[in-house]
């Protein structure tokens, strides 16, 4: 199943340094490469929507919450 | 023993050289993004480089500038350096044959990462450690590959104090082949069309010598705290940055490492350039000559001509618009030193620079006196819709005769 995780970057960005969408890309890299994915801060601005798997999904708002400090929600 | 007059500003490359490296300011803003930045990649083992880097520079300037000197002598020019340029005060008394044990309260990093980011999980002081290992080499000579040096506490992880151990043991940062002479590419330069030009740069001239560390080894001006730092250890921590992210990622790698590393270029160019632009120097010697924002962008880069950063100048200026040129730029004169001819552009910082000026000049309220130089303004102005655009187009180490990049927006 894949879920959409746009909602959590512009969550990120509201939230956290201005430059957050390239520091979540850099904590997940590896990750990302894994699954031959390579967003940049410049596709998510311009996405609609990220489909990704559920456990791609977990990893960025993971990372997002690590970054920004807070829960998610 | 030290004494920063001693050495003379090359005005024709707009440069300063200590002891065979080069020496440029940064402030507390950009070495500590630069810094998270690359600690943010924690599967990439960068603490060997982070020290490393220092370590490398550090050794070939104070094997340079202790030449002749008795151990007494070479501590006290170490501790010397270390405190004029802003890094903070360490003690060398500590330090023997057989490596050292040192404690102190005052360190320019583990400070500015309080001060930025709040508390960190982990040391923070790299440089000092690298700094140390070098010390220890060069005053008792040994050989760099056979020390290891490491912190065990820091004060920006709420610790009392910081401490470095530097032995003789299983080496833990990277070491580096010799760098190459500075080559300086002289081509006629573009000068900047602006009448009050020379007239700025001449007041500005030799001004560079006032930033020296105070009591507890800080350069605090401009609203923020600068370090001089060695070129090459500083633009050393990018290019490995770059470097092991294109092994994990190739082209990727450098993409996304790019951006980052000009987003610590941004924080410079707003706080730094923000705080000379409001500073008492400005609005007595500069100000008086501004009658546009062009000028502002002008006038601020006929003083920065003046810090060893290169030579600034602009082909093309507006609002909408602008072409940046540096003239041996620190960036890519260190890229050739130390790895020679690249494949892409190496000049983040200043493009991020660049592009941080232009956002101050055009998207903000600072030429009407207001005092915007905030974490929550530089939030806000990195956030704004009418964002700047920036793509570096030529390079020194690309084969071109100058650093350039174009901020549209």
């Amino acid at each position: 199943m894949l879920k959409d995780v746009k909602s959590v970057f512009d969550w990120a960005r509201e939230n956290g340094d201005a430059n957050i969408y390239d520091r979540i890309l850099v904590k997940v890299m590896p990750a990302l490469l894994s699954k031959d994915l390579r967003l940049t801060a410049e596709s998510i601005q311009n996405a609609a929507s990220i489909e990704v798997s559920q456990e791609m999904y977990d990893l960025i708002v993971q990372a997002a919450e690590n970054l920004v400090g807070v829960k998610y929600v | 023993m030290f004494n920063i007059n001693d050495y003379v500003f090359d005005e024709e490359h707009n440069y300063l050289e200590i002891g065979g490296e080069a020496m440029i300011f940064h402030c507390h803003h950009y070495i500590t993004n630069l810094q998270r930045t690359i600690l943010d990649a924690d599967y990439i083992d960068s603490s060997r480089f982070l020290i490393g880097s220092a370590a490398d520079a550090l050794y070939h300037q104070l094997r340079n500038l202790c030449e002749g000197l008795n151990v007494e002598d070479s501590k006290k020019m170490a501790e010397d350096i270390y405190k004029t340029f802003g890094y903070g005060v360490v003690d060398l008394d500590c330090m023997d044959e057989n490596g050292c044990t040192l404690t102190t309260t005052k360190s320019f990093f583990s400070k500015a990462w309080n001060l930025k980011f709040g508390s960190s999980s982990k040391p923070i002081d790299f440089y000092t450690s690298g700094f140390l290992a070098a010390a220890y080499a060069v005053i008792y000579k040994k050989d760099l590959k056979d020390i290891q040096a490491y912190q065990s506490t820091c004060m920006a992880q709420g610790d009392e104090f910081n401490t470095h151990i530097v032995k003789i043991g299983e080496r833990n940062f990277d070491i580096y082949p010799p760098k190459k002479p500075t080559q300086f590419k002289d081509v006629p330069k573009l000068k900047i069309d602006w009448e009050y030009e020379e007239l700025i740069s001449n007041t500005f001239l030799g001004a560079h010598a006032n930033f020296v560390g105070n009591e507890d080894g800080l350069i605090d001006a401009f609203g923020v705290y600068l370090v001089r730092n060695q070129s090459d250890y500083v633009n050393r921590l990018q290019f490995e940055f770059v470097h092991k992210m294109t092994e994990v990622a190739g082209e990727y790698g450098v993409t996304l490492a790019g951006e980052l590393l000009m987003e610590a270029g941004h924080a410079c160019g707003f706080f730094t350039y923000g705080g000379i632009m409001t500073s008492q120097e400005w609005e007595g010697a500069v100000k008086p000559y501004l009658k546009t924002k062009e000028d502002w962008i002008k006038g601020l880069a006929s003083l920065v001509n003046t810090m060893g950063w290169g030579y600034h100048t602009a082909v093309e200026l507006s609002e909408q618009k602008a072409i940046f040129r540096n003239y041996n730029d620190f960036e890519d004169l260190s890229y050739m030193r130390m790895y020679g001819k690249s494949e892409y552009p190496v000049h983040w910082a200043n493009s991020g620079g660049f592009t941080g000026l232009m956002q101050l000049v055009y998207n903000t309220d600072l030429v009407n006196g207001e005092k915007i130089e905030t974490e929550d303004g530089f939030r806000k102005m990195r956030r704004s819709k009418v964002g700047y655009k920036t793509k570096m187009t030529k390079s020194i180490a690309c084969g071109d005769d100058y650093l350039e990049v174009e901020i549209w927006l």
